[in-house]
Formats: structure tokens, sequence, C-alpha cells
């Protein structure tokens, strides 16, 4: 018999099953329990669900091995869904969104939603006491939270913090994997501020301008492609005027906002590259 | 023709062909370098890249030669992490390889030295020993008087040493590809000295490897809380340490250090406790029942036990109160 592959979280292992009645009650157990909607391919089912409690948060990992549809109630929980293969369907609060690795979709403590998932779909899904968002929202912003917080279900993923997050759960899966739990308090706290910054600053919510009173001072994409410029023709000197050129911005405004994101200038950036040191061509 | 990127290309420190110049560069980074080239020698092909955040500085650095670099003492706390070539470090009296598997960890007020091949590149990470110190009492909830000290004899625990390297590899990717708000980095520079610390054996790891086992009041009230919600089933002491997400045996001490008795004697008491309800109930469950119920297999076992938490056998409660309260009676 060969041993069943090895899945993200497997040292967390809440069921590994080809019964949806059992993983129907493992899910309650973890999560909430959902019901099966006509379309399913129970027959075929080979399912894993891994899933990691730190104190406020949880990290899941789940396959399904065939096509299913469910009905989950609601969680209780902020549920960010993060697809590593496979495509599916989420439809929540009347939004249909399509999710597939490297898109995502958030689903709110309040109210269910209906999943529809392909034979291959695999995802983690980091889930969020939201009383605890709440808190480091407060911790954040230093504002009172009156109103709950409303986020998703459809997600842009395109703030680099957004980005962040999905690069970073592999490798906090990695840690989880290989580390020898329980975890010390404190590791589990730290861990857990970590992901609801990321999980605040990534995702657009009703709170999102509080926490953009921070000049997000995104480098301005002239500046980088600048640097890209200066950096392929390091070998000679690059005029301002070639910069201007190429980014489609005077060579004055360039200058300034390559001093303000950089804090020094297009010539300083090129001197460093060639490796002299101060020269002002 | 466009050079690869290379870690932090945004943040070139220095591009040098002159090992002056490098060590130069280097000094502003960590400490003022002492080189020793090969006999013929006389130039090198650095490129050193290096990003200041507020508690920590992100590096890279190809040095391009074969060459040693020794360093003086810092007040600066150091950790590299080789992603090519090959070297060999000497940290007090310890030598060790250097390769893409293992760095070094300088502890500050520790001078090193390392031997490095042309092919040989790393990142590396420079904490502010005020903050890393700072994190430290955070973490203890002790003043640190005495200046954190890692042991260069002690390996790291495999584990938590590639936990740092790939974080601390992350962060530099990050950092390289993207501008983040600075409470973003400010969290992550948190989470990156927590690594340290917990990556490396030093003169504080007993005091952590305490607060490890220490279990906070909530992980109690967790597992009473998993204990009180399964009360009808025979617990594992393993079941309930997981779901407080605390070591067994830490859970163990704790339980009985708070309640004087340990989790199975806590968990027997709260079926006795629940049986002792029923038998009170004017239901028609007899005491067989109600023992099953409770979780106990053994009737005999369940008089046993339950005479010695409350004084009296289950069919005196039931004889005083479960019959007397029955209003069939009256």
């Amino acid at each position: 018999v060969n041993a069943p592959a090895p899945k993200p979280l497997d040292n967390y292992p809440v069921i590994r099953s080809r019964n949806i009645e059992e993983l129907r009650d493992a899910f309650g157990r973890v999560y909430a329990k959902p019901d099966l909607l006509p379309g399913s391919d129970v027959a075929m089912l080979d399912a894993t669900l891994n899933n990691c409690r730190l104190r406020h948060i949880h990290l899941a990992y789940v396959s399904y091995g065939s096509r299913v549809r469910f009905t989950f109630p609601a969680s209780g929980m902020v549920s960010q869904l993060v697809p590593l293969r496979g495509s599916g369907e989420i439809v929540c609060r009347g939004t249909t969104v399509t999710i597939a690795p490297g898109t995502g979709a958030v689903t709110p403590p309040d109210v269910g939603n209906q999943a529809d998932y392909a034979a291959d779909f695999e995802q983690l899904v980091l889930r969020f006491e939201p009383g605890a968002l709440t808190e480091k929202l407060a911790a954040l912003t230093g504002a009172t939270i009156g109103e709950p917080l409303r986020i998703g279900p459809r997600q842009e993923i395109r703030h680099a913090t957004a980005q962040m997050l999905q690069q970073y759960l592999p490798i906090l899966v990695d840690t989880l994997g290989l580390a020898d739990p329980p975890f010390p308090e404190w590791w589990v706290v730290q861990t857990e501020q970590l992901l609801m910054t990321l999980f605040l600053f990534g995702y657009r919510h009703n709170y999102s301008h509080l926490l953009e009173l921070e000049p997000p001072d995104t480098a301005p994409s002239q500046v980088r492609r600048a640097e890209d410029y200066i950096a392929a023709n390091a070998h000679r000197g690059v005029t301002m005027e070639e910069l201007a050129r190429i980014t489609g911005v005077s060579a004055f405004s360039l200058f300034r906002s390559f001093k303000k994101s950089r804090g020094y200038s297009p010539s300083e950036f090129a001197a460093k590259l060639r490796g002299t040191g101060n020269d002002h061509s | 023709m466009t050079t690869p990127t290379r870690p932090l290309d945004r943040f070139p420190l220095a591009r040098a062909q002159d090992a002056e110049e490098m060590c130069a560069a280097l000094a502003g980074v960590y400490a003022k370098p002492e080189i020793h080239l090969r006999r013929g020698t006389r130039t090198v092909d650095t490129v050193l890249n290096y990003c200041q955040l507020k508690h920590i500085g992100l590096g890279y650095t190809k040095y391009g030669v074969d060459m040693g670099v020794a360093y003086p003492e810092s007040s600066l706390t150091l950790q590299t992490f080789p992603i090519r070539g090959r070297g060999q470090a000497r940290v007090g009296r310890s030598v060790s390889t250097l390769n893409p598997a293992r760095g070094v960890s300088i502890s500050p007020g520790t001078n090193f030295a390392v031997k490095l091949d042309a092919e040989y590149e790393h990142c590396l990470v420079v904490l502010n020993t005020k903050s890393l110190t700072g994190k430290l009492a955070a973490l203890t909830e002790k003043p640190i008087d005495q200046p954190l000290r890692f042991d260069p004899t002690h390996d790291p625990a495999p584990a938590s040493a590639s936990a740092l390297r790939q974080h601390s590899l992350f962060l530099i990717d990050s950092v390289s590809n993207a501008t983040l708000p600075d409470l973003v980095l400010e969290e992550f520079q948190q989470t990156l000295l927590m690594m340290v610390l917990h990556a490396n054996r030093h003169n504080y790891s007993q005091l952590l490897e305490e607060r490890r086992l220490a279990v906070a009041p909530w992980q109690i009230r967790r597992a009473e809380e998993f204990i009180a919600a399964n009360w009808n089933q025979p617990i594992r002491v393993e079941e309930v340490a997981d779901a407080a997400g605390v070591h067994d045996l830490a859970l163990f001490r704790a339980l009985k250090q708070r309640r004087g008795k340990s989790a199975t004697a806590f968990a027997k008491d709260v079926r006795l406790s629940r049986a002792s309800e029923l038998l009170r109930h004017p239901e028609t469950l007899t005491i067989a029942e109600i023992a099953a119920a409770c979780g106990f297999a053994d009737p005999a076992t369940f008089a046993a036990d339950y005479a010695k938490a409350f004084g009296e056998a289950p069919s005196q409660t039931r004889g005083r109160d479960g019959a007397g309260n029955d209003p069939a009676k009256h």
C-alpha cells in the first residue's frame, strides 16, 4: 500500500476521509458543519482537512479529491481563502467570486456562503476571530472601532502587502510543519500580530482609510523604471533627458520623486552602481 | 545588457573594485574589517546592497574574489545567510563551515573571521542591539542586565534555524520588490527579532525555555472549557493539551498548581458532579445508567469514586434528594 502523499500541515490532522458524513462532521468540529448541495461527486471523495490553531487565528489546509458543492453556515470567523491549486467559486452576500491560485476571497463571520470546488482544488484557509482583528485595528489606528469590520468577499490582491501575505503563508506552513509544537506563547502572540497586520493592510475594508493616513509612499513607477534603465546602462553615462524620455515625466519631477522616495538623486544612484563613490557627472 | 537582479539591488551601497573602498562600506554597515587577499590579487569585485529599517538592516554581499575577512568587535548583532559558494568561519575558538545551509550568528562584542571562495554570496541581517534586548526583556518579562551572548559552540536547532533563514530571506525579497507600509515592516522586524532569540542558543535561552513551558491563564481556561464540553467522554491529557495549545506536561503541572489536581482528576470531578446532579433529578435513569452516561464503564468503580468525592453512596444521594424532590411522590 502506498503511503498517501504528504500535504501541508499534515502534523495538525483533523481528518483524512472518503466519507462525506465524516468530512462534514470534521468541518463542524473545527469550523462550521456544511450541507451538501446537488452536483457534488461524493463517490470519488478523498478529502484532507488539517487545522493548526494558534490562539485567535487558525490556519487550515483542505483538499477534496472530487468536485464538491457545499453551503456553509455562518462560522463566526473572518476567513481568508488562499487557493493553492485548481479553481472554485464562492457565493457570499449575493456576490459570486471565482478563486484560483494568485487570487482569493474572504468570507465574513456573520453570514454563510456557498462553495463549489473543482476536483483538484486545494487551499489554505486563514481564519481570524473578529474580536482579535478589531483589537488589532484599534491598536494600529488609535481609533475606536465601533462599527464591525466589513471586508470582502471579493478581494484585490494588487497591494504589495496582500501579495506579501499570500507568499508568506507557505513559509508559515513550513515553519509550523518543521517545528515541534506547542509553540511558546510569545511565538504564537507575535505570529498572530504579524498575520493580522498583513491582513488589515493588504485588503480593502471599511477602515482602510485610517490605515492609509500613513503615507503609503510606494516609489512611483517612474522611479522604478528609471532605476532599471540606469542599471541596464550602468557601463555608460545616462543623461537626465534620456531618463525623462523613457519615464515620460519631466527631468525635474523625476529628480524630485527620486530624491523623495530613495533619499538620493538618479546620478548618485548611477555612481553607486559604477562603484565610483562620489561622482557628480 | 541587464545584469540579473540580485537581492536588494534597489539599495546599492557599494560596487567596489578597490579593497579599501569595500572595507569603508562594510564599516558603515557593521564594523571595519581587515582583509587578506591571495598573493597576486590586487582588486576585489564587490557588490554590497543595504537597506536600513528601524530595528534591523537588511543586506546582500558578493565579494567576488577568494579572501579572508576579519571583523573586530561590534556593538551590533549579525546574522548571515549564505546563498552561494563556500567558506569557513571562526567565532571565538569554534570553527564552522559556511554554506547555503549554514551561516553565522554573531552577538555584540564578539570578533570573528571568515575565509570565502570567489563564488561566495550571502544575505545578512544586522540587528540593533537595543531593539533586540528590548524584545528579550518583553519576552522574558525580566530586566536584561547582562549583555546578550550567543554560544558559538552550540548549533542552533535545525527547525528554528531554518525558520529564521526562510523568514529573513523572505523579508529581504519582499523589500527588494516593493515598498511596504511602515507598520507592516515594523511587525515583520518584531517577528525577526523574536526568531533570532528563539533560534540561537544564548545566556537567556534557559529563561525563554521556562517561559515556553509557562501556561497562560487563557490556556488553562481553554483546557477547562474543553474538559467541561466533553464531560461525558473519557478524555486523554494529550487532547486537552492540544485544545489549549500547550505542552501536556506543562498543562498537567499548571492545572495541578491551580486546582491542586491533575487534568484527569479534574475531568473525573466534572463527571462526578454531573452524575450527582442527575441523581438529584426526578428522572427514571437507574444509577448504572447514570454511571454509564457520565463515562464510567464500571458501576462499582463509579460508586467507589462517588463515595470518595461526596462522602456518601450514589443511592444515598438519590434516596435523599432524588426521591424526595419527585413531585409524583407528593
